[in-house]
């Protein structure tokens, strides 16, 4: 009977005790693990790291993969201005909350004491450099632009008007002037270095962020009437997308102030410059692109994140015969055209090295404007004598610009040991021609001919799918193609097949800023001449050239695309320079005037005593499926300003109406 | 039935006439001995042997022995609790067996914290039990359940072994809870992800419903289904229904050892129907024809595989890759018995399931114990500890990409290419994209990815009956489960050679590097309940209250590591599948903890007076760590009634053979758990990283959130109405349902169309409404004429859902009706499928011509390049807006391609002396297949050509020009075959649009089961000292009644007849035996 009764007080205890301790039955529980408090992160330098990591990571353009730097690719579509394709996340005001919390952040850990106030204007000038950085990437896609300036949490109450959170759009000019002015504030705050080998933004890497901002406004000024917008559009009548040539000789001058204070700071200089020859001059360059340089590297990108399988995701942009063990992946994703290549000069030999005009010579009378629509049909046997005639397959590249050699990838060239096919058609040795042979994924079509001691196959080496041109026909729409004939060499492990490259991106380097001081000498005459020519001619020499060029626009805008190709850098001349200016047409591999991407299509001659090579300039069979992201081949002056996202609930101004 | 025979019991029968009325003239008495049994010939104990119209009687025996005095020739009624009554004449030696019924109405029901009368429910509960869930022999427990009880849709995906890819749903809510002898035990877990093309490393989380899917059904006593408001008793998560198992006790009897096996041969359900390759060699240059393309084979070839030159190389990769049947055994074995004070029930199980597919590269095996013992301590003091073990292993193939495409790869493979190269029989030759399915299939060569499972439970009760007061019952349990699965992934680099020159260049290498991965995931779950109940009558007023509290707390934990062999160029070399032999400096680890708890107060009562009038209120206090203090805590509660009008005086007299009808109505709350836990906490999470110094990287925290201290739970309302009838003592019953579930306040994010610059999400709130309705019908129907007895139910359920209020709704601009019709849900029922397939004219293109010339243009761009690309024989396309052009606004929708929402099943089983057998038919509607000609399917590009497409048009004489206007032109069902250059790359509308040819009504009755017993006599059995002994024949899926277009292609499963499809289920064949001694 007692344990009986004992058993009912258990059983009694049993259905109570939660009563009295509901809440802290789920109190005593670990809580949750998956996130951190601000408390937590404001207490150590590391936490306040992790912020700026996040902040680093977000911002634009500051990645191998961003898409404007297709501009002189042949398989992607970037032809016209449209900024609804190339710059998702530059209305990016989710990013810009995320640095005010962090200057939140930064100014508790300061008022708890966990850093003094050094500490805390270093980290401050970071943050408002990479908001000005932002705020730059925003107003020159979006025109004039709201600015806000904290976080808005707290200005958010349910079913309220909640005006806090309303900000109108500024003009486009006080837009461009508040970046600039922040890149002060930021020079002013940061340290001259983060310390050796460190990719944080010091006091240059504001100035020469500012220098490329300035250089951008006053661009856009200069140019306004290229591409100005109809003046019906309220935007513009409120100046929200308004600029004139006037603003420009005042940014000019911010543009040469902020290069110089680099320059002149000697901090900074060009990796290998002077090279002994043009080998050295090769090495050089191709080493710049290997490992991050620091005297050049003035902002940029490491992809060496201590995890070995981390990737730049350059890896696809080997050609296919370079694609290792696993199908699917793109290789051969991007292909560079032959406008690119025809841009680089030649030395005229490689003792004096003096510069030489860089079209390739295919035809023997020299019209170097005759191209081919549909070579297949129309290349026949009787014009072939027309061609020019080379020994071998890589000899009208072996004298060009050592930036070609080191940044590009040609027919015959060598990489990682194996020499690269590129080519699309054989004269067979009765005279008759065949271009792009059968040339399905199984590559029947690429059927060796025998002559002398060798063979030699239409798609320059035996076996399928490894050269350049196979499968072109009936794979056209595939990216998976180098129907280029070149392609990009800059990014790639030149070593390793390793699947993981990890080169590095440069954002700003060193030689940009000596070219941002040049062309705003030549655009504004102010500033010293002699040292801008110098500056320009530093640029060329390194590249193994010993003469100087005159310091004029065409030059510069030469070197722009020369020096940086694949590097995002020429699509931004022809954005803030209104470089695509015909209404009717594509435009985009010179300034302004027509441009159809062109690609050579070497080919064996085996007709004659000995094998020689013929390069048939054409438009290849992808050029019409390439064309127009969709379908448009027009492109109008309002495509240099992205559309206003979601302006009716922001309260603001749209852009074009 | 033998002829002779017949005549012997007609002549018997006619006897026994004969003597019985003479008896009624004698007034003998007689005493008459026997034993009462049931189908099993297990003894009955305790059967009341009544004379007829009298209180004269007796019970059966421990052995099911009795006798007894009577008249001779009067009728005796034998019952016994959970049987059906026999009425029988008197004589001297009886062999009375009763047969089990699940439908009686005083049998107990299980219900949430305790069992109810049948007759007493007022709640919307169906009940199945072991035998009928034993009847399907398949290794997946869901798949068992199908077409048996009303409410529960359920679909059968896939046949892959250990997969369990059917989908349950129950009256259309979702996936139910789990209840094992009174605990919830299904969880939420984490696994390697399963979608296409991932890496070893990646998880998602996943309901758990392995207890249910692993069910053993020998070891289950009864199943019972929670459909409505009598679900919310167990409170949040409890939205979706609840399914109650419970498993065998022990029984107070001699020891009893039960054995039973199983053995099945399963092939797949669609037959494999492919033209001849030299067929197909003709048809596929043919559809180059179509495709302006070159042939892919010369009239030499062709000829000389005609003529069948021995040199030529013919690999047929459907047989080289599936075995003719897979072979799959389940055996079973327990013991029970005890005696008053100590009782006790074992059993212990094995099943396998094989692959069709050659190669060790799939299988499922499990092996199981589940016990129980119960020891009365005290007269009123009982413990019961229940036990269940459970290990499963699955194997499948290493890469999900592969796994994902075996069937694609089977299909591409080239015959001309043998598995192995020429000159050597250990190198995989490289068949088509750099893959070989055979060498898939060996694990050797691919690598695996292996799960092992182990699951163990424990529950211990105490049942106090209280001595102080009668009725009152008091109840502790307690609860301990632990669950560990382990899975291992190798993916090997598998290098492929040149068939004919045996050299592997680079490329032929299925990927870069081998690597290895291990995942270890440890579940706990500890669980506490008290409760008292209190059961009594006082006259025509019956009482039953129950009063509880539980607690749950579940622990996970999840540790991960992987590492690579290395590249070739770096000469690594796969040693074995160890994590420490792999390169330490390619390593990669993750691991995670979470806990969860939740707590309840339960409370109910029920009344009914006279067992006419039944009332029974329930509610719930309901706790959940997920939301912030002082939002933690909720009253949940429900109500239902039931009349039975049948006990009605009135009622008697007027319809007397109506034994039973009770209208029944219900009606509560409970509450659907959603967002994550800890919302009401604002925090930082990883997100990005960036390299502050070459070689290392800083990860990113970032703030995109407030904390959400306005969402909670979800309010469920669940209504149910019902009727129940039986008539003439159970010959004919069924009841009908209709029911409604209302979801209140499902998370939504409130539609304020703040400004970009506030930049933070807002957070969810509870806005969202939306509710499911349906009907839900069952019949049955039992009889005995003469030895042969069966029953016969059927069951119907149909539910749809909509949602009623969408909170984005309010401010979303349609731009058209078309629009709106296309993309709006509110107020919409569902179970239509996106609007993507396209009316037909009626008309079809004739030849090319025609094409041209048609009015109606297949692209938008108003030119005639669409019309173009038109294959002869396309079905001609309604443009149903008249814009000219066909385009996405023309389409029109189907039903779904998913679990249908109107499932009907069909149960017929009964014995005919010693033989017995069962039809379990299983069908549904409203459910349509995307089937047939597409680009995906890669016509030309695969290396078979399933027979049915040969009845499409096709030019009169082989090697016609398709594009010549004049060319003549065969009538097919399907347009002019094509090839494509490469999967999902196409030129014509035929094969990239949806046509309507290719959505095919999916409705079909399939025979899931068919069993035939035959049971052994005991006497002969006696001898060698069996009690019983019964064999059985049993078919899977035998027989499905559908569209004829879908005789190719399964109109269950996710099969889609094409390349690229996942396992077909199976159809088996199985025998075996049960022993009991």
């Amino acid at each position: 009977m007692k344990m009986k009764k004992i058993f009912k007080y258990i059983l009694i205890a049993g259905l109570s005790f939660g009563l009295v301790s509901c809440d802290k039955f789920f109190d005593s529980m670990e809580g949750d693990l998956s996130k951190v408090a601000a408390e937590d992160l404001q207490s150590s330098e590391n936490g306040m790291l992790a912020l700026l990591a996040n902040l680093y990571s977000n911002l634009p353009g500051m990645s191998m993969s961003d898409n404007d730097k297709y501009q002189m690719f042949g398989n992607t579509a970037r032809d016209v201005p449209d900024y609804k394709n190339t710059t998702p996340g530059f209305w990016d005001y989710k990013t810009i909350r995320a640095v005010h919390k962090f200057m939140e952040v930064v100014e508790n850990a300061y008022k708890e004491g966990s850093i003094d106030e050094a500490k805390k204007d270093a980290y401050m000038g970071e943050a408002l450099f990479i908001r000005a950085c932002y705020y730059f990437a925003n107003v020159r896609t979006h025109g004039g632009i709201p600015i806000v300036e904290k976080a808005l949490d707290d200005e958010y109450t349910p079913g309220e008007e909640n005006p806090g959170l309303y900000y109108p759009r500024k003009t486009e000019k006080e837009s461009w002037d508040w970046v600039l002015d922040q890149f002060d504030k930021a020079i002013e705050l940061l340290p001259l270095s983060q310390g050796s080998k460190s990719l944080r933004a010091n006091r240059y890497t504001a100035y020469a962020m500012k220098a490329r901002a300035a250089l951008w406004a006053a661009s856009e000024s200069t140019y306004w009437d290229r591409a100005a917008l109809n003046g019906s559009y309220v935007a513009v009548q409120k100046k929200l997308t308004y600029m004139e040539p006037s603003y420009a000789p005042a940014y000019y001058k911010q543009a040469i102030d902020a290069a110089e204070a680099v320059i002149s700071s000697g901090v900074y200089s060009l990796y290998g410059a002077n090279p002994s020859d043009i080998n050295a001059a090769i090495g050089n360059l191709t080493d710049l692109f290997q490992t991050f340089q620091y005297n050049e590297g003035i902002f940029g990108r490491s992809y060496k994140t201590g995890d070995s399988e981390t990737t730049n995701g350059t890896d696809k942009w080997v050609p296919n015969q370079f694609a290792v063990g696993y199908t699917g992946t793109g290789a051969a994703n991007y292909a560079a055209t032959l406008n690119l290549a025809d841009e680089y000069d030649y030395y005229d030999a490689a003792d004096t090295r003096k510069h030489v005009s860089g079209k390739i010579q295919t035809l023997v009378d020299g019209d170097e404007n005759d191209y081919m629509t549909d070579p297949q049909t129309e290349f026949t046997k009787d014009k072939v004598a027309r061609y020019k005639h080379y020994k071998s397959v890589q000899e009208p590249f072996l004298l060009k610009d050592a930036r070609f050699q080191a940044w590009v990838m040609y027919p015959g060239c060598t990489f990682r040991g194996i020499t690269v096919y590129m080519e699309g058609g054989m004269v067979k040795p009765d005279g008759s021609v065949s271009v792009y042979p059968n040339s399905d994924a199984a590559g029947s079509g690429n059927i060796g001919v025998e002559k002398g001691d060798d063979i030699y196959y239409p798609f320059g080496g035996a076996g399928s799918n490894n050269s350049a041109f196979m499968g072109l026909l009936t794979d056209k729409n595939s990216n998976n193609r180098n129907s280029y004939c070149f392609s990009p060499r800059k990014f790639l492990d030149q070593n390793s097949a390793n699947q993981y490259v990890q080169s590095p991106y440069y954002d700003i380097r060193y030689a940009e800023v000596l070219l941002t001081y040049a062309e705003a000498v030549v655009e504004s005459k102010q500033g010293d001449e002699a040292k801008a020519k110098q500056y320009l001619n530093d640029i060329r020499h390194r590249a193994g050239f010993k003469d100087d060029v005159d310091l004029t626009i065409d030059n510069i805008l030469h070197e722009w695309k020369v020096e940086f190709a694949f590097e995002n850098k020429w699509s931004n001349v022809l954005y803030r320079r209104r470089g695509f200016y015909n209404p009717e047409h594509i435009s985009n591999q010179e300034e302004g005037t027509l441009g159809k991407k062109l690609t050579l299509i070497p080919m064996v001659d085996l007709s004659g005593e000995k094998a020689e090579w013929i390069f048939l300039r054409s438009l290849p069979m992808t050029a019409t499926a390439a064309w127009g992201y969709s379908g448009n081949l027009r492109f109008n002056n309002e495509d240099y300003y992205a559309q206003i996202p979601n302006y009716v609930n922001n309260k603001i101004e749209p852009n074009n109406k | 039935m033998n002829k002779s025979i017949f005549l012997k019991r007609l002549a018997s029968l006619a006897l026994g006439l004969f003597l019985g009325s003479a008896a009624l003239f004698a007034q003998k008495t007689i005493t008459v001995t026997g034993t009462v049994t049931d189908a099993q010939k297990e003894p009955i104990i305790g059967a009341s042997i009544l004379q007829s119209g009298t209180t004269v009687g007796t019970a059966s025996d421990i052995d099911g022995n009795f006798s007894l005095e009577v008249p001779e020739g009067v009728i005796l009624e034998i019952s016994s609790i959970g049987f059906e009554t026999r009425k029988l004449k008197a004589t001297a030696k009886m062999e009375v067996i009763l047969v089990e019924d699940s439908e009686m109405l005083n049998e107990t029901v299980v219900v949430g914290y305790g069992v109810q009368k049948r007759e007493s429910l007022t709640g919307s509960i169906s009940q199945i039990r072991s035998e009928d869930i034993a009847a399907t022999k398949t290794a997946d427990g869901v798949a068992a359940l199908q077409g048996k009880i009303p409410g529960l849709l359920i679909t059968q995906n896939s046949g892959k072994p250990g997969a369990f890819a059917s989908e349950i749903n129950l009256r259309g809510f979702g996936t139910p809870m789990v209840v094992v002898d009174g605990v919830v035990r299904s969880t939420t877990r984490t696994r390697k992800s399963t979608s296409y093309n991932t890496n070893p490393n990646q998880l998602e989380s996943y309901t758990d419903l392995s207890v249910l899917q692993e069910l053993n059904p020998d070891d289950i006593e009864s199943i019972s289904v929670l459909k409505d408001a009598s679900a919310t008793i167990y409170g949040l998560g409890a939205q979706n229904g609840v399914i109650l198992i419970t498993t065998k006790k022990g029984q107070v009897k001699k020891p009893s050892v039960n054995l039973s096996t199983n053995f099945s041969f399963a092939s797949p359900v669609v037959p494999r129907d492919v033209v001849s390759w030299t067929e197909f060699m003709k048809y596929e240059n043919a559809m180059s024809d179509v495709a302006k393309m070159d042939h892919r084979f010369t009239d030499e070839t062709i000829a000389a595989y005609e003529r069948g030159d021995k040199d030529l190389v013919y690999t047929d990769w459907y047989n080289e890759v599936y075995r003719k049947f897979a072979f799959n055994k389940m055996v079973n074995l327990s013991v029970t018995g005890g005696t008053e004070s100590i009782n006790y029930y074992f059993g212990a199980n094995y099943a396998d399931d094989n692959s069709i597919l050659k190669g060790d590269s799939y299988g499922y095996n499990r092996y199981g114990f589940n016990g129980n013992i119960s020891v009365k301590l005290l007269p009123s003091l009982t413990m019961r500890y229940t036990t269940s073990f459970r290990q499963s292993s699955n194997t499948g193939m290493g890469d999900f990409d592969m796994d994902w495409n075996v069937f694609y790869y089977i299909y591409q493979s080239n015959p001309m290419v043998g598995v192995h190269t020429k000159d050597n029989p250990n190198h995989y030759s490289d068949v088509e994209e750099h893959t070989n399915p055979v060498a898939l299939l060996d694990t050797e060569a691919s690598g695996y990815t292996k799960t092992d499972r182990k699951d163990f439970s424990n529950t211990l009760d105490l049942t106090y009956d209280a001595p102080f007061l009668k009725g009152l019952q008091f109840q502790v349990t307690g609860a301990y489960d632990f669950g560990r699965t382990k899975q291992r992934t190798l993916v090997k680099k598998m290098r492929l050679y040149n068939y004919e020159t045996d050299i592997s260049e680079q490329g032929m290498e299925t990927r870069q590097e081998t690597q290895y991965a291990e995942m270890w995931n440890d579940n706990a779950r500890v669980y506490g309940r008290a409760q008292a109940t209190f059961n009594r009558n006082f006259g025509q007023h019956n009482v039953s209250a129950m009063l509880g509290a539980e607690l749950t707390s579940i622990t996970n934990a999840m540790i991960g590591a992987s590492r690579y062999y290395g590249v070739d160029g770096d000469h690594y070399l796969y040693t074995h599948d160890v994590i420490n032999q792999a390169l330490a400096s390619r390593d990669d680890n993750q691991g995670t903890r979470s806990s969860s708890r939740t707590a309840g107060y339960i409370g109910r009562i029920n009344y009914n007076y006279a067992g006419k009038y039944l009332v029974e209120i329930m509610g719930r206090y309901d706790g959940n760590y997920m939301f912030a203090p002082g939002k933690r805590w909720s009253l949940f509660p429900s109500y239902s009634l039931g009349w039975r009008i049948s006990e009605e005086k009135f009622f008697k007299k007027i319809l007397p053979m109506v034994n039973n009808l009770k209208i029944r109505w219900s009606d509560g709350f409970t509450g659907a758990p959603q967002g994550s836990a800890y919302a009401y906490i604002n925090g930082y999470t990883a997100s990005g990283s960036w390299v502050f110094a070459d070689g290392g990287t800083t990860t990113g925290y970032a703030n995109s959130q407030v904390a959400n201290t306005l969402l909670t739970w979800a309010k469920v309302r669940m209504m149910d109405a019902g009727v129940d009838w039986e008539l003439w003592q159970g010959k004919f019953g069924g009841t009908f349902d209709w029911f409604k579930r209302e979801m209140i306040g499902t998370a939504a994010v409130r539609d304020a169309s703040l400004p970009d610059f506030y930049a933070v999400s807002l957070p969810s709130e509870n806005l969202n409404r939306s509710e499911t309705q349906g009907l839900e019908l069952s019949l049955y129907h039992r009889n005995s004429i003469g030895n042969f007895s069966y029953r016969i139910q059927g069951t119907a359920t149909f539910s749809r859902s909509r949602a009623t209020y969408i909170e984005s709704e309010n401010t979303r601009v349609y731009t058209s009706s078309m629009d709106y019709w296309k993309n709006s849900t509110l107020n919409r029922w569902n179970g239509y499928m996106g609007g993507n397939t396209y009316h037909w004219t009626g008309g079809r293109f004739q030849n090319v011509d025609q094409a041209n010339a048609s009015e109606v243009l297949y692209t938008t761009n108003g030119s005639l390049a669409g019309n173009r690309g038109i294959i002869v024989g396309q079905y001609m396309l309604e443009d149903r807006n008249g814009n000219g052009y066909i385009d996405s606004e023309d389409v029109y929708y189907t039903w779904g391609s998913g679990n249908p929402p109107l499932q009907f099943g069909l149960t017929f089983s009964g014995s005919y002396k010693n033989f017995d057998f069962s039809l379990i038919f299983n069908g549904a509607t409203m459910k349509y297949k995307s089937y047939g000609l597409s680009a995906y399917a890669g016509f030309g590009k695969l290396n078979y050509l399933p027979s049915h497409y040969t009845d499409a048009y096709h030019v009169a004489n082989y090697g016609d020009d398709p594009w010549d206007p004049n060319t003549q032109w065969v009538e097919g069902y399907w347009p002019a075959l094509v090839r494509v250059a490469q999967v999902g790359s196409y030129n014509s509308p035929s094969y990239g649009w949806n046509q309507p040819y290719n959505y095919v009504d999916a409705t079909y009755l399939r025979l899931k089961t068919i069993e035939l017993g035959y049971r052994f006599s005991p006497n002969f059995l006696k001898k060698v000292g069996i009690k019983s002994a019964r064999v059985f024949f049993n078919g899977g899926n035998l027989i499905t009644l559908c569209n004829p277009l879908l005789r190719y292609v399964d109109p269950e499963s996710n099969d889609s007849g094409r390349a690229g499809g996942e396992f077909q289920i199976n159809k088996t064949y199985s025998f075996g035996f049960n022993l009991n001694f």
